[in-house]
């Protein structure tokens, strides 16, 4: 498969993501060249799960969110890519050893700029509790409305007839979503705002 | 009339047309939901944003769940198979004792049978004696002949009789010796390998004595 089929499969809805997310989870030489590429920058077999879960949230991320985003290596190198700056955040964060001489790997690895992380592990559970409410096909649109998708994007990927009924479901969901806001004012912290 | 709910992206971008964006305030101060949904705007994008880690977490976590499960099933086989390789194994070396067993004794049998061969080939070529094979009448026979006599005519148990008789009442020690000899032939035509060996060794034959 083509590296734009799959970023135009993640960008189609959950479903298509999902499968993606499932592949590359069960990919074991992604996995492999993860390991390899950060043992060598310093990440030990504890952080290996955190650094492969964040990787794959990070990519699939910059595939919604980043428009113009084209892959023309390799998939493997590119997330793998991704993975080294995952694991340069998380060593920052966590006030872990790292080394990034790339002088040291022969691999050519690319240099992601990761997206950020919003929500913290423990607080998920929380919020998906309390946003599932909202339901499948919203929870969609407004994905694609906070990445900035224009309503005709939105209307050819939710199969709406026109970017008029995509900007109506849009504001249906929006004004769902200040419901929930409003029922559950913890939302706020929960998101650092 | 203008659903300035439509228009909230617009505003917040900045990208209202001026008219629109008069009436766009104007609203704002008489619409509490407006303002409300003006005020939390980005709260709801951020959600909105959220949502998408929301959903790749939950799938990653359903996968590693799967994955656990997975993993747990297969430490559960492996514990059991080792139940299960114990017993096929218990099995295994139990069938292997009961072959060696087998192995065994069929090697004993058949040493014993060589062994037995053996002895027959030394010691077993049946007498020749003008006694044992003459047909004379047998009231004229004395004891020794007729033992003979009887070996001949097959009656082992006849002869065996008689030959003991004359081993007990016989005090010369020649004929005692001989009469051993013909006891341990007729013994041995009945099959008692050891009685026939121990009266051999008695009749003083070598090679019963080297046989073992």
């Amino acid at each position: 498969m083509e590296n734009s089929e799959i970023i135009q499969i993640i960008r189609s809805g959950e479903k298509g993501r999902n499968e993606i997310i499932r592949q590359l989870y069960k990919d074991d030489k992604l996995r492999g060249g993860i390991r390899s590429v950060t043992y060598k920058m310093g990440a030990k077999e504890d952080d290996f799960n955190d650094i492969f879960n964040t990787t794959l949230m990070q990519f699939i991320k910059t595939a919604i969110n980043k428009k113009e985003l084209v892959i023309s290596s390799h998939l493997h190198t590119y997330i793998i890519g991704v993975a080294k700056n995952t694991w340069i955040n998380i060593a920052r964060e966590k006030g872990k050893f790292y080394t990034n001489d790339l002088e040291d790997f022969n691999d050519p690895v690319e240099y992601i700029t990761p997206e950020k992380i919003l929500i913290d592990e423990g607080n998920r559970t929380l919020l998906h509790e309390v946003l599932d409410k909202l339901g499948v096909n919203c929870k969609e649109v407004l994905i694609l409305w906070a990445s900035h998708y224009k309503m005709a994007e939105i209307a050819e990927i939710m199969t709406y007839k026109s970017a008029d009924m995509a900007k109506k479901k849009k504001y249906q969901c929006y004004k769902k979503l200040l419901q929930i806001i409003e029922d559950n004012p913890g939302l706020r912290d929960i998101l650092r705002l | 009339m203008i659903d300035f709910f439509e228009h909230i992206d617009d505003y917040m971008e900045g990208s209202l047309d001026p008219s629109l964006q008069l009436q766009f305030e104007a609203a704002l101060k008489t619409d509490k939901s407006l303002a409300k949904a003006v005020e939390n705007y980005d709260v709801a994008k951020k959600i909105s944003e959220a949502l998408l880690e929301i959903e790749i977490a939950q799938t990653i976590a359903d996968l590693e769940n799967e994955s656990n499960k997975d993993a747990t099933d297969t430490n559960e086989d492996t514990r059991k198979t080792p139940i299960k390789n114990n017993s096929k194994l218990l099995w295994l070396l139990l069938g292997i004792c009961l072959l060696s067993f087998l192995a065994y004794l069929g090697f004993k049998k058949g040493q014993e049978e060589k062994s037995l061969n053996q002895f027959m080939a030394t010691v077993f070529k049946a007498p020749i004696d003008p006694d044992a094979t003459k047909s004379i009448d047998e009231v004229k026979m004395d004891d020794f002949q007729r033992a003979k006599y009887y070996y001949r005519l097959n009656r082992f148990k006849d002869s065996e009789a008689l030959l003991k008789e004359i081993i007990q009442d016989n005090s010369n020690q020649d004929t005692i010796q001989l009469a051993y000899f013909w006891l341990g032939h007729a013994l041995i035509q009945q099959q008692q390998l050891d009685a026939a060996r121990s009266a051999w060794l008695k009749s003083g034959m070598e090679e019963v004595e080297n046989c073992k």
